[in-house]
């Protein structure tokens, strides 16, 4: 007895020995169409976000290597200049030393005697460097001076270090009072991004510098700088 | 005879069909290979030659390069800092040397200053003469001052009063400076 045979099977053998050599080629087409659709093209698209991402990754190494152009054209002496006249002008705490010898100083260039000093030391708490207000301490200075010489003095306390800010001013006969508030400020938290332009000062900042320079008669103080962070995870240099 | 009845001619052509065909998908099946080998290897050397490592490499290089200026770079930042709180600072001063110098030359002479305090919004300012004629010049040189919007913006008299003793009037102004 004959043994049974699948017909469906037969059926496409006998298909497929009648189609075969129709049904290679388009086999291999259809793969290679598969293929096109499914590797070539995303890898394509592959290509162009990473040309994208290589135009962008250019343009960071660009201001990388213009960041430290300008960091190794500036002179670190003139910096530390710059750096030490600023922080003169705005302490990062209450300078008292800072605030006698200035006030001192402008006395005898206003060639008017000065009576006593009367600190209001304040809060002593903590002030944080982000806040923007600006800490003082305020002083109540007497002075033996006719309205001239008054006016003088505060002309040169208003050129003093550390920033004085006249409140109010009470001449009166040949005595004066005169309520001054000093500001310091503390170090800002500095957080170093290499991938942001390194910012020079400006010409603004350079006049305003070169007017501090001109008041600045006073000794200059030592501030240390704050540790700092650094955005691109590299060890701090301080 | 006829051609529709014509078997062995009719197979003739469709096997030229057939062949033709056949022909043909090989052609295009080799071609599509071609290409998928082609584009493949094209995409492998852009990949290689677009590659971000190198241009990763050289970023890292510059900045170890900046790290050894990070002090300067710090400073800088500092400097910047401060010197926009200086300049905000140096903005909101009172002049108050300025105000002095241009108060003092509107006493005439023949008045006396006894006080005068200055604030940061008024300023209140007491004087003696032995003459009224003195005192209405000093009420008209610093009237003329609030009217022409110098220094202050008003005036307001205090009170004028007669010192028996001494024979001398005083007069005391407050004004609203600008």
């Amino acid at each position: 007895m004959r043994e049974k045979t699948n017909v469906d099977i037969e059926a496409i053998n006998f298909l497929y020995q009648r189609y075969k050599e129709y049904l290679l080629p388009c086999l291999v087409i259809f793969t290679c169409i598969l293929l096109f659709l499914i590797v070539i093209i995303p890898q394509i698209q592959d290509l162009i976000s990473i040309s994208k991402q290589r135009e962008i990754e250019f343009k960071k190494l660009e201001l990388l290597k213009n960041n430290l152009a300008t960091l190794i054209s500036i002179n670190s002496s003139v910096l530390d200049s710059q750096f030490a006249v600023v922080s003169s002008a705005l302490p990062p705490n209450k300078d008292f030393a800072g605030i006698i010898t200035g006030v001192s100083a402008a006395a005898q260039r206003a060639g008017v005697g000065l009576n006593d000093f009367e600190f209001q030391v304040g809060d002593l708490r903590e002030i944080s460097a982000s806040s923007m207000e600006y800490p003082f301490l305020t002083t109540k200075l007497n002075i033996q001076s006719s309205y001239q010489q008054s006016a003088n003095f505060i002309t040169e306390l208003f050129k003093s270090f550390p920033l004085a800010e006249i409140v109010d001013v009470s001449l009166s006969g040949r005595s004066t009072e005169v309520s001054v508030v000093f500001y310091y400020k503390p170090m800002p938290e500095i957080e170093v991004d290499n991938y942001k332009p390194v910012k020079i000062l400006t010409k603004e900042n350079l006049d305003l510098i070169n007017e501090l320079l001109t008041w600045n008669s006073n000794p200059v103080i030592n501030v240390p700088l704050p540790s700092s962070s650094t955005s691109s995870g590299s060890t701090s240099p301080f | 005879m006829k051609n529709d009845i014509n078997l062995l001619l009719r197979t003739k052509t469709d096997q030229t069909k057939k062949s033709k065909l056949s022909h043909l998908l090989r052609l295009t099946s080799v071609v599509s290979i071609a290409a998928v080998l082609l584009t493949s290897f094209i995409l492998y050397i852009l990949s290689r030659q677009l590659s971000l490592e190198p241009i990763k490499v050289r970023q890292n290089a510059v900045i170890n390069n900046i790290n050894f200026l990070k002090n300067k770079q710090a400073k800088l930042i500092v400097i910047n800092a401060k010197l926009d709180d200086v300049s905000q600072i140096m903005t909101k001063r009172p002049r108050f040397d300025s105000d002095i110098q241009t108060i003092l030359p509107k006493v005439p002479s023949g008045v006396a200053s006894r006080s005068l305090t200055l604030g940061k919004q008024r300023l209140t300012f007491r004087v003696e003469s032995n003459s009224l004629k003195n005192i209405n010049d000093f009420i008209n040189n610093f009237a003329q001052m609030a009217k022409s919007k110098s220094l202050i913006k008003d005036l307001t008299l205090g009170g004028i009063g007669l010192d028996p003793t001494s024979g001398n009037y005083s007069l005391s102004v407050e004004a609203e400076k600008l």
